[in-house]
């Protein structure tokens, strides 16, 4: 999956993204709101390598939650924000990671934002609690502060660099896999894989 | 030679997908009628004049209308597919499970033609001495919708109505755009925005029945969005505020619901299955989504009020369709995959140690076994089977089971559960016995 999509010729790479915006206070992310807030895209120079954004906001509210699939159908990256004075919002967050993870797997790039940090005396969630379990969950953590404008642009920049790793490890993946099963013999043959430990958790992935 | 090959190929998977789901004859070449000679002498001369004129137009709009050409020239390979097809879903309707099944089909061939025609010499001249390579694919599509779509809009509108109306989703969205119409924007979700006036309510029906009109799906998307900029524009004049999704969707769905349009519905689904797939992810495929999103909204509307979420059902089916769509874009690394098989050897003493096996759909759980046995070198295979393991269930797989069927038929369920494939021994009921006697649960027999 991962659309991420490069498009054109080797030599003028430009990446295509689509980025879903979940949680609450998402809406304090882009504070230059342009005119139609809800889809804005954004145009990134990384590395001499061109990149555009989709970004797709969603509703936050509970009445709207079942629709969250046909938003972040098909998104490489989804950016969760939480506000640090409220920790419904974070447990929010946390509801959104179990399932993006579930439906779209481990090809999304996740980013959760601590938001409001211009208020850090009010608060509520720990950066320790959060980047821990950021950590944990294979996601990133970024704290911002909209109101000042702070945090927002490295945001996006660190996003777009994992985004564009992601998709250039998967069209190698999709070069090698190319090429083996072109070599490949009808009947049964075996590919030899590392010799693997043990691994902690549940055993080794299917797939 | 070669292109030949290429027809061949294009030509039969085309009849495949037309008769996967229906019993009738595939498509029959059918000759025109004697009425048909006089317009066919006639047509020298047009050809002539409109020669001349399409030297005025524009490349894009010389190559659409080359293409069209070509379409109705059933001496080509391009125009019989094109109108054997036509004349295909003009006759056999009824052949599709639903409006979504039908609509994809469409899309199916519309995309296939577009590929026969990347790699075709039929087009003269061809479609790079005219259009730039970036470009080629919209001017394509666009070429499809006026092949493909126009012919065909009636037919699909009659078909997608025809399925609502036999499913009961009809009756059943009258009534709750009906009841939805009573409602207040607060009821709806709308928080402090103020709405569109009736008089704005009133132009926006106006747009959105220019849009029944429009064949094309992206011409249909681009009235959408001027919906969208309006309502917009209409929130934000009245307030001098920035809004987000938060208070978008709930907009829309109150100017859906006020617009009392049933046929909507259909005209939404069909945005949404026949745009190109390459423009889901801009600026129109996000309003799509959210024009969507109000009308499923509507439809489950008395449902959420009681419950105040969708119902699992409705999950469900956003869950398949969002499976499928994504399933459809990832079908070429798919294919690149497909052959291969993740197995794991689960001892008890060493744990767990995973190899990938090329295994083909068609090689069975016995063939996958002995390949096993051998690369893990297991002195007695005899004791041992392969299981699929989910998170709470452990199953043996049947010798004449195939493997890699299993997988596919796992993955396209709506919700994949994580699954191993775990070659290891089969638990041995002589060493079991005595186990349950030690702990005394057996069962007396008399």
């Amino acid at each position: 999956m991962a659309a991420g999509g490069a498009g054109g010729n080797s030599g003028g790479k430009t990446y295509s993204f689509k980025v879903v915006l979940l949680g609450e206070g998402y809406k304090l992310i882009i504070p230059p709101l342009p005119l139609q807030a809800s889809f804005l895209t954004k145009k990134l120079n990384i590395t001499g390598k061109r990149v555009n954004l989709a970004i797709w906001d969603t509703a936050g509210q509970e009445r709207f939650h079942a629709l969250g699939p046909i938003y972040y159908r098909d998104s490489n990256g989804a950016i969760l924000v939480y506000d640090i004075t409220d920790e419904d919002s974070f447990q929010k967050v946390k509801n959104w990671v179990k399932e993006l993870r579930k439906m779209l797997g481990n090809e999304i790039c996740l980013c959760i934002v601590g938001n409001k940090i211009d208020l850090d005396k009010d608060r509520h969630v720990s950066v320790e609690e959060a980047e821990s379990y950021a950590e944990s969950v294979g996601a990133k953590h970024y704290h911002t502060s909209a109101k000042l404008n702070k945090g927002i642009e490295e945001l996006f920049l660190d996003l777009c660099k994992r985004m564009m790793e992601t998709a250039q490890a998967e069209e190698r993946l999709k070069g090698n896999g190319a090429s083996q099963s072109a070599s490949s013999r009808r009947g049964v043959q075996i590919v030899d894989d590392e010799p693997q430990a043990t691994p902690a958790g549940g055993c080794c992935s299917s797939g | 030679p070669q292109r030949t090959n290429r027809n061949r190929d294009v030509g039969g998977s085309l009849q495949r997908h037309t008769g996967a789901n229906c019993d009738s004859a595939p498509p029959t070449l059918r000759l025109g009628g004697g009425s048909f000679i006089l317009p066919r002498a006639l047509k020298g001369r047009f050809r002539k004049v409109s020669g001349m004129l399409s030297s005025l137009m524009t490349p894009e709009r010389r190559a659409v209308k080359r293409i069209a050409e070509l379409s109705r020239d059933k001496s080509s390979y391009f125009g019989s597919l094109v109108q054997d097809y036509i004349s295909f879903v003009q006759e056999n309707r009824g052949c599709h499970t639903s409006g979504m099944d039908f609509l994809q089909t469409l899309r199916q061939f519309m995309t296939q033609m577009k590929a026969y025609l990347r790699q075709s010499s039929e087009l003269d001249p061809p479609i790079e001495s005219l259009i730039p390579e970036d470009q080629i694919d919209q001017v394509l599509e666009k070429a499809m919708h006026k092949c493909v779509l126009k012919p065909l809009k009636s037919v699909i509108e009659v078909a997608l109505h025809d399925f609502q109306v036999s499913s009961g989703a009809w009756q059943q969205l009258r009534e709750n755009l009906a009841l939805a119409k009573t409602k207040r924007p607060q009821e709806l979700g709308v928080d402090g925005a103020v709405p569109p006036d009736p008089v704005a309510i009133e132009k926006i029906r106006h747009k959105f029945l220019n849009m029944r009109k429009m064949y094309s799906p992206e011409k249909k998307v681009s009235l959408l969005l001027r919906v969208c900029k309006l309502i917009y524009t209409i929130m934000q004049d009245n307030s001098g505020r920035m809004y987000g999704a938060d208070d978008f969707l709930p907009m829309l769905t109150y100017v859906v619901a006020q617009c009392d349009m049933p046929q909507l519905d259909t005209e939404i689904q069909y945005m949404m299955e026949l745009l190109d797939p390459s423009l889901l992810q801009g600026e129109g495929g996000y309003y799509l989504t959210s024009a969507y999103g109000a009308m499923s909204l509507i439809k489950n509307f008395q449902e959420e009020q009681a419950a105040r979420v969708l119902s699992s059902e409705t999950r469900n089916t956003l869950h398949q369709w969002h499976r499928r769509r994504t399933a459809q874009r990832s079908v070429p690394s798919v294919d690149d995959f497909q052959n291969y098989l993740r197995v794991a050897l689960q001892e008890v003493d060493t744990g767990c140690t995973a190899k990938t096996l090329v295994v083909h759909p068609y090689t069975t759980t016995e063939e996958v076994c002995s390949l096993c046995a051998y690369k893990f070198k297991i002195p007695d295979p005899e004791n041992y089977a392969l299981f699929l393991v989910t998170e709470d269930t452990s199953q043996q797989l049947a010798p004449d089971t195939h493997p890699q069927r299993i997988k596919a038929e796992l993955h396209s369920r709506p919700r994949t559960q994580i699954f191993h494939f775990v070659y290891r021994k089969v638990p041995n009921l002589n060493l079991c016995i005595p186990a349950i006697m030690q702990n005394g649960n057996c069962l007396q027999v008399e």
